[in-house]
C-alpha cells in the first residue's frame, strides 16, 4: 500500500533488459596470454581435468593480474566462485576459482603462500572472497595480507591450530582420524 | 560491532536518522537494541545466529555468526576413501544431495577419464530435475510460512512427498539418496518408474497454478515482497551471489544452459530470468524454475535410452546370460544391446578404486546457485582435498548489505528469498 | 461437656430450621454483599461459558486448518479427537511453571491475569437470548470496549516483565495496534449507536427484530461491519494481524517465555476473545438472538405454545424461544469464528507498518466517511417522511460523498501499488 514510500523501491537496474550469457569458445592457455600481453609474467599450469585453465600467481603480481583478469574486454572475470587452501606439506597454497559470467569462462588461479604462511589477499579486486579468504585462514591458517577482517569463521573463535592442514593432531581418544 | 569489512553496498538506503525531538541532553537517551536471532529460532532455517542492531524497528548493522553446523566434511574426505566418503556427502546439502552427489561423482570421473553412459545421463537428470523441484518446494513453503501464511507450507510438503516416494523407490532412502557411482548409477529404473514420474509431472502444473492462486496474487504477499531487498547485478558480484538471486538481477546466467554437463545440451528449456532483483523477482524466477525443471523432466523421459527399466533389465539379463552361453557355444545369437543403455560406463571395483593423481573442479547449478567441488588426488584411494563451495555460503554473504535501512520484520522475508540452508554453508 | 445423644438432638432440631435462619442472616447483611454474590457468581458463570467456548474452539480451529491442509487433525483422544483440547490443558496444567531470575516475577504472573479477567468479564455483558445476559448494562456497548482495551495492559506487562528482547517488541507492537484499531473500532459501531440511539446490546439487537432487511450488517452499516470485523480481528491479534506473537519473527512475541498454566491463560484467552468479537458482530450487525425471517421460528409457528399445551409444561412457553435465541446466537458467532479461521488459512501476516498505515490511513478515514454517511440516511430517510423530495435529494448528496469520498481515497491510497502491480503481473503472466 505504501510501497512509494520506501526508498529503495525503485532501482536503477529494475528498467534495464537481462542479459544472457554467451558462452564463449577460448584456445588454451587463454588468460595467461593475456597476462603475458599486460606485462604480467604468470605460471602457466595446462588444463586441469575438466579443461579448466590454471594459473599461478606470485604474491607480487596477484593484485595487478587479478585487477587485469577483472577487466578482460572479451571475458571479464567477475565472479569469484571460491578459495581453497591446499596443503601441499611443503607449503600452502589458495587456489581461486573465478568465473566471467558474461562469457562463462572459468579460470583457476594459485597463489602459494610463503614460509610464513603469509599470502596477498584478492579483497581489494574481488571483494567476494570475504568469508572464502577468513575460511581458508580458519582451516588452513593462511594469513591473506590486506584482508580487512581476518577471523575465524567456521570454527570457534578459542578454537587452537588449523584443522585442514595435513600435520594437524587433535588430541582426543575419541577422535579416530589421527591414527589413521 | 563489525561491519567495516563489509564493502557498502551500491542500494543501500542512507543511514537511519535518530528520531527528532529525542535529544541527550533532555535527559532521555536512546540505546539500539541489539537481538541475537539464533542459533535457534523458528526461521533461520537451521542453526545461524544475526547479531542484529535495531533502531526501534529498523535494521540499522547485522552479522551473521556461521559455523554451528560445521561437521569437518572436508577433514573427513581425508580419512576415508571416496567411496567411504560418498554417503557423508549427502550430509552436506541434505535438500538436494543430487547435486553434491553430481559434482562428487563428476570429479572422479573427470580425473580418472570414466565415461558416463547415456542412459546413466539421462537417470541423472530426471532425479536432479526432481530434486531441484522438491528443493525449490520446500523453499516455496518455509518462505511462505516466513510471511506468516501456514497453509501453502503443508501444500508444498504434500507434493514434495510424492516425489520422496518416488525418490525412495529408485535409491531406497527419501532424503540421503547415495545414488550416483563413478562412471554410473547404484540401480536401474524400477520397473514402472518412469510413468509414476510422468502421472506426478503431469498433475503437478495444475497444482502448482493452485499455490499461486495462493501465493503469487495475494495482495499480502505483493506488499511484502515486491521493492524489498533489491539485490543488484553489481551486489550479487560483489558477494558472489549465484543461482536464482543472480537471474532474477537481470542475468541469465545458468551452467545447465552455458557450460552444459551430463545432457543438459540435449533438451529444450528456459532459463527464467528477471530484473526487477527484488524478493518478489526471486521468488517468481524460483516457481517458474519449478515449471522448467517439469520440461525437462518430460523431454527426459520421452527421449531416454532404452526406456523403462522392467524390460531392459529382462533383456539384460538375456543378454548376459547369452554371452556367458556364448563362451561354450560360440553359436548362440546374442541379443542386439546398446552400449547407451548400460548403468556403468567402465566396471570398477568401488572398495578398492583408486583414481590417478590429478585434479579437477567441477561446478554445477544447484537449485540454490553454483555448487562447486574441487579435489585433488594423489594416487591413493583418499582424496588429498575435497573442498565444497556450496552456493548458501556466498548467498548469505550478502545478508547485511541487504538487510541495512529495512524492517525486523522484512528480515524474514529478505532472508527466506534467498534460500539459504545452513549445512551448506557450514559443511 | 454435652454427652452425644445430646449433640445428635440438638443438630436434629436445628437442622429444618436452617435454610430459613440462613436466609434471615442474608437479609440482614448491607445491600452490597448480596449484589457482590451474585455479580461472583455471573462472572463464574460467564467464565465457565469463556474456557468453554475456548475449548470448543481451539479444537475447531485445529481441526478446520487441518482440512485446509488436507490432514486429519487431531483424533486420537476422544471420539474424533473431541477431548484433544481438555487433554492438552491437562497437560499444560501439569507443566513446569519456568520462570528466570532476571524477570519481574510479581508483573510476570500478574500479566496473563489482566489479559484474561476482562476478556470473561466481557462474557457476562454479551446477550445469548433475551434473559441470558449476566448484566444489561445502558452503556453495554461503551463497557464492552473499555474492557477490550485492558487486555493490552496485560500483552505489554508481558513483554515487559518477560525481559526478552522478542517479547519486548512483541509487546510493543501489541500496544501499537490497539492504539490504532480502537479508533476504526469504536467509530465502526458510531454509526450502528446512531441509528439506534441506544448502546444497550439488547436493545440494538431488538431494533433488528424484523429479520433480514433489518439486518445492520446488509444494507444499513455493511460498511461498519467489515471496519469492525477488521479492526476487531487486530484487536485479538489473529491473522493477518498477529504481529505481536510473529512466530517467524518473535519466535512467539510476547508470549515466549510463558509456560504452562500461564501460557495456557494466554493462549484462552485469545481463543475468549475471538468468540466475544465474533459474538458481538452477530449482536450488532447480525440480528443477535433473532431468525433471519423476523422473530423467532417457534413463535412465528406458535410450536412452543402447542408443545406446552401438548405436554402441559407451561413453562416450555417461555423456554423454548430461548433455546431458540441462544440457537441462533451461537450459530451466528460460529460463523464469524469460522471466518477468522478461513482467514487464518489463506492470508500471510502484515508488516507492522503497513498495519498502522492500514488503519490509519485506510480504516479511519473511511470509518468517518461511512459515520457521515449513516448519520444523513439518519436524519434524512429516517427521521423526516420518506416522500419528501429534499430527503432524496440529501441521500442523493449522502450517497455521492460517501462513494467519491471512500472510492476516491481508496484509489488514491493505492494508486502507486496498484501501478506497481499491474506492470508486475502483467509481465510475469
Amino acid at each position: 500500500m505504501n510501497a512509494e514510500n520506501n526508498p529503495s523501491s525503485s532501482p536503477a537496474s529494475s528498467a534495464s533488459t537481462p542479459e544472457v550469457a554467451v558462452p564463449q569458445a577460448v584456445p588454451a592457455g587463454f588468460f595467461g596470454a593475456y597476462l603475458a600481453s599486460k606485462g604480467i609474467a604468470v605460471e602457466n599450469l595446462g588444463s586441469d581435468a575438466t579443461g579448466m585453465e590454471q594459473i599461478r600467481l606470485t604474491a607480487e603480481n596477484a593484485l595487478p593480474a587479478a585487477e587485469a583478469l577483472k577487466h578482460h574486454p572479451d571475458s571479464p572475470m567477475d565472479l569469484l566462485l571460491s578459495v581453497a587452501g591446499v596443503d601441499l606439506l611443503t607449503h600452502r597454497e589458495s587456489v581461486y576459482h573465478v568465473q566471467s559470467i558474461l562469457s562463462s569462462q572459468f579460470l583457476i588461479i594459485k597463489i602459494a603462500a610463503n614460509e610464513k604462511d603469509e599470502a596477498p589477499s584478492l579483497f581489494a579486486v574481488w571483494p567476494a572472497v570475504d568469508w572464502h579468504e577468513r575460511e581458508a585462514f580458519d582451516l588452513y591458517g593462511i594469513v591473506y595480507q590486506g584482508h580487512p577482517d581476518l577471523r575465524r569463521i567456521l570454527m570457534p573463535t578459542y578454537w587452537e591450530g588449523f584443522p585442514l592442514r595435513k600435520d594437524y593432531k587433535q588430541e582426543d581418544p575419541r577422535l579416530v582420524w589421527n591414527n589413521r | 560491532m563489525m561491519m567495516m569489512s563489509t564493502p557498502s553496498s551500491t542500494l543501500t538506503p542512507p543511514d537511519v536518522k535518530p528520531m527528532q525531538g529525542v535529544s541527550v541532553e533532555k535527559g532521555f537517551d536512546t540505546n539500539d537494541l541489539v537481538v541475537n536471532i539464533g542459533p535457534q529460532h523458528p526461521s533461520t532455517h537451521g542453526v545461524l545466529r544475526l547479531i542484529t542492531t535495531l533502531n526501534g524497528e529498523v535494521v540499522k548493522d547485522m552479522e551473521p555468526v556461521i559455523g554451528y553446523l560445521h561437521r569437518s566434511k572436508e577433514k573427513m574426505a581425508e580419512s576415508r576413501s571416496l567411496f567411504q566418503y560418498q554417503p557423508t556427502i549427502d550430509r552436506v546439502e541434505y535438500l538436494s544431495s543430487f547435486y553434491d552427489h553430481l559434482a562428487f561423482v563428476n570429479c572422479v570421473e573427470k580425473i580418472a577419464g570414466l565415461g558416463v553412459p547415456k542412459r546413466v545421463e539421462y537417470i541423472r537428470m530426471i532425479t536432479l530435475e526432481l530434486n531441484r523441484i522438491t528443493s525449490h518446494l520446500l523453499w516455496f513453503g518455509t518462505f511462505l510460512l516466513d510471511l506468516g501464511a501456514s497453509t501453502p507450507f503443508f501444500w508444498a510438503f504434500r507434493d514434495r512427498e510424492e516425489v520422496f516416494t518416488l525418490f525412495e523407490k529408485l535409491t531406497g532412502a527419501r532424503m540421503m539418496y547415495n545414488y550416483y557411482r563413478f562412471g554410473g548409477v547404484n540401480a536401474d529404473l524400477p520397473s514402472g518408474w518412469l510413468n509414476e514420474v510422468r502421472k506426478f509431472i503431469d498433475d503437478f502444473p495444475r497444482r502448482l497454478d493452485e499455490y499461486e492462486a495462493v501465493a503469487t496474487k495475494n495482495p499480502i504477499v505483493l506488499d511484502r515482497t515486491i521493492g524489498q531487498g533489491i539485490l543488484t547485478k553489481e551486489t550479487c558480484l560483489q558477494f558472489g551471489v549465484t543461482g536464482p538471486a543472480l537471474r532474477a538481477a537481470g542475468y541469465a546466467a545458468d551452467l545447465r544452459k552455458t557450460n552444459p554437463y551430463s545432457c543438459y545440451n540435449e533438451v529444450e528449456f528456459e532459463v527464467p530470468v528477471a530484473t526487477e532483483a527484488d524478493t518478489y523477482a526471486r521468488y517468481v524466477v524460483r516457481v517458474q524454475e519449478m515449471r522448467e525443471s517439469l520440461k525437462i523432466i518430460r523431454q527426459c523421459i520421452d527421449n531416454i535410452p532404452g526406456g523403462d527399466g522392467g524390460e531392459l533389465g529382462l533383456l539384460k539379463a538375456k543378454v548376459d546370460e547369452a554371452t556367458k552361453a556364448k563362451k561354450k557355444d560360440p553359436t548362440i545369437e546374442v541379443p542386439a544391446w546398446n552400449s547407451d543403455w548400460d548403468m556403468f560406463g567402465k566396471k570398477i571395483n568401488l572398495l578398492t578404486y583408486k583414481p590417478p593423481a590429478g585434479e579437477a573442479s567441477v561446478f554445477v547449478e544447484s537449485p540454490r546457485g553454483v555448487l562447486g567441488c574441487y579435489m585433488v588426488t594423489d594416487g591413493t584411494p583418499k582424496a588429498a582435498r575435497v573442498k565444497w563451495r556450496g552456493a548458501s555460503f556466498s548467498n548469505l554473504s550478502c545478508l547485511p548489505a541487504l538487510m541495512k535501512g529495512h524492517m525486523y520484520s522484512d528480515l524474514m522475508a529478505i532472508f527466506g528469498s534467498l534460500d539459504v540452508i545452513m549445512p551448506e554453508v557450514d559443511r | 461437656m454435652m454427652s452425644t445423644t445430646s449433640w445428635i438432638t440438638s443438630i436434629a432440631d436445628i437442622l429444618p430450621k436452617l435454610p430459613q435462619m440462613l436466609w434471615d442472616w442474608w437479609l440482614t447483611l448491607p445491600d452490597a454483599v448480596p449484589a457482590f454474590t451474585v455479580g461472583l457468581i455471573v462472572f463464574g458463570i460467564a467464565a465457565l461459558m469463556g474456557q468453554l467456548a475456548a475449548i470448543v474452539m481451539v479444537l475447531m480451529e485445529r481441526k478446520v486448518l487441518s482440512w485446509f491442509t488436507q490432514r486429519k487433525g487431531p483424533n486420537r483422544v476422544g471420539p474424533l479427537g473431541a477431548l484433544q483440547t481438555i487433554a492438552d490443558g491437562v497437560k499444560l496444567l501439569f507443566k513446569e511453571d519456568i520462570m528466570n531470575d532476571a524477570q519481574d516475577k510479581f508483573l510476570f504472573t500478574l500479566a496473563p491475569a489482566i489479559f484474561l479477567f476482562p476478556v470473561f468479564v466481557m462474557f457476562t455483558l454479551v446477550p445469548f437470548s433475551s434473559t441470558l445476559i449476566g448484566v444489561s448494562l445502558p452503556v453495554g456497548l461503551l463497557a464492552l470496549f473499555a474492557l477490550s482495551s485492558i487486555s493490552v495492559i496485560g500483552v505489554v506487562l508481558a513483554g515487559w516483565a518477560s525481559n526478552n528482547k522478542f517479547s519486548l517488541l512483541g509487546g510493543m507492537r501489541s500496544a501499537a495496534q490497539a492504539i490504532s484499531y480502537e479508533i476504526p473500532l469504536v467509530l465502526s459501531l458510531l454509526g450502528v449507536v446512531l441509528l439506534t440511539g441506544t448502546m444497550d446490546l439488547s436493545k440494538i439487537i431488538e431494533a433488528q427484530r424484523g429479520g433480514l432487511l433489518h439486518w445492520f450488517g446488509i444494507f444499513l452499516a455493511p460498511v461498519s461491519f467489515l471496519i469492525f470485523y477488521t479492526a476487531s480481528l487486530a484487536e485479538v491479534n489473529r491473522v493477518p494481524f498477529d504481529l505481536p506473537e510473529a512466530e517467524s519473527e518473535l519466535v512467539g512475541g510476547y508470549n515466549t517465555e510463558y509456560s504452562g498454566m500461564k501460557f495456557a491463560t494466554f493462549f484462552l484467552a485469545e481463543y475468549a476473545g475471538l468468540f466475544i468479537i465474533s459474538a458481538i458482530c452477530a449482536a450488532v450487525f447480525f440480528g443477535g438472538y433473532y431468525s433471519p425471517f423476523g422473530g423467532l421460528i417457534v413463535e412465528q409457528t406458535g410450536f412452543n405454545v402447542w408443545l406446552a399445551n401438548t405436554l402441559g409444561v407451561h413453562q416450555l412457553a417461555q423456554l423454548i424461544p430461548q433455546a431458540e435465541m441462544l440457537l441462533w446466537m451461537l450459530s451466528k458467532t460460529y460463523v464469524f469464528v469460522y471466518m477468522a479461521m478461513l482467514i487464518r488459512g489463506t492470508l500471510p501476516r502484515l508488516k507492522p507498518d503497513e498495519l498502522m498505515g492500514f488503519s490509519w490511513k485506510f480504516l479511519l478515514p473511511v470509518a468517518l466517511i461511512n459515520v457521515l454517511m449513516i448519520a444523513f440516511v439518519k436524519l434524512f430517510l429516517m427521521d423526516f417522511a420518506l416522500n419528501l423530495v429534499s430527503a432524496w435529494v440529501y441521500l442523493g448528496i449522502a450517497l455521492l460523498i460517501g462513494i467519491f469520498g471512500i472510492g476516491g481515497f481508496c484509489l488514491w491510497i493505492s494508486r502507486s501499488f496498484t501501478k506497481q502491480l499491474q506492470s508486475r503481473l502483467l509481465k510475469q503472466v
